[in-house]
């Protein structure tokens, strides 16, 4: 504890108030509520993650074949949204409550890096592109290979947070 | 007698082995985490195309022959992590409610496949596309996703209810 309070001391000002919030106390208050903001993140990523692993490995040709490419992936979107709320919604909520120990995680910056450029890439150019594709191209292949890549890793980096701890 | 098993399995060279060696409990279960990831994250779109969100505009069947290979390989993986993973700790495991209640939620959806396959599915030529499917394949479809939410639910909790460190 008295470790934590040097550490508290140490961080920038923003980052004590996260955790010296009340939103941050009242988390921390009942055993409960953590566990299940952490469940609601995990539900997410399954929406997140295995949208991004259905609609790439229909871009390899290994699901879905008959049904065209930019089809499978406008049926997807709605559901890749839906999952992303929930965790850009339970993600912040999660990071307040030990504001300063994720701080410090190098594990955590790594996820943070690596999930603003999955978002921008997807945003700006998988999804774009896959919505416009009735067939498989190369760029669309080399573009499914760095969104499989940048997801993989955002969420290799967040499981290395709780596993490397 | 499950109780002697459990304690006897957590007791053996294996499950000690695995238990102090400082590698194997966080390869078991980023193993574990990502075999749920492939599992889960295809078996959804599979339920919810039942319900009617998502891969709408392929044939139900199609959804399923196609993504069910990459639900079972994954489902495979978790499966043979998770046993790994129970080697470690059957014991306290065994007592623990969270643990219990996972085992039931698994059961439970092995049986509502079981049940969907038996009986609405045999007739899928007949519906599959239709804009919104027979009352009992949604429901296949929407118990199905409640109980893979109960399964990470639980399987989590017991994260945070067997002490890891002692």
């Amino acid at each position: 504890m008295q470790n934590l309070q040097d550490n508290l001391a140490d961080a920038p000002l923003i980052i004590q108030w996260c955790q010296t919030s009340s939103a941050a106390q009242l988390i921390r208050t009942a055993k409960w509520i953590y566990p299940s903001i952490e469940i609601v993140h995990l539900a997410g990523l399954i929406l997140v993650f295995g949208s991004m692993l259905v609609l790439n490995l229909r871009i390899f040709g290994r699901v879905l074949r008959s049904t065209p490419v930019e089809e499978v992936a406008r049926g997807l979107a709605p559901i890749t949204i839906v999952g992303l709320l929930l965790q850009l919604l339970s993600g912040p909520l999660l990071f307040v409550t030990s504001a300063v120990r994720f701080y410090q995680s190098v594990p955590f910056l790594i996820k943070i890096v690596l999930l603003i450029a999955a978002l921008t890439y997807h945003f700006s150019v998988h999804r774009p592109l896959a919505f416009r594709s009735t067939n498989v191209t190369g760029q669309l292949r080399r573009s499914a290979t760095v969104s499989m890549l940048s997801w993989t890793g955002v969420v290799l980096a967040g499981l290395a947070i709780e596993l490397l701890a | 007698m499950l109780f002697q098993l459990a304690h006897a399995i957590e007791a053996s060279s294996f499950g000690t082995y695995l238990r102090e060696s400082q590698y194997w409990f966080p390869a078991l279960n980023l193993l574990h985490v990502l075999g749920l990831l492939v599992a889960a994250g295809t078996v959804v779109f599979w339920d919810l195309r039942l319900l009617g969100i998502g891969l709408k505009r392929t044939p139900v069947s199609q959804v399923g022959q196609s993504l069910l290979p990459w639900t079972w390989a994954g489902f495979a993986v978790m499966f043979v992590s998770g046993s790994l993973l129970f080697t470690l700790e059957a014991g306290r495991l065994y007592e623990n409610i969270f643990f219990r209640m996972k085992i039931v939620f698994l059961i439970l959806a092995g049986l509502n496949v079981l049940m969907f396959h038996f009986t609405v599915y045999r007739s899928v030529a007949g519906w599959e596309l239709d804009r919104i499917a027979p009352l009992r394949a949604r429901l296949a479809g929407g118990l199905s996703l409640l109980l893979w939410f109960a399964i990470l639910a639980s399987g989590r909790a017991i994260g945070y209810t067997l002490d890891y460190g002692a």
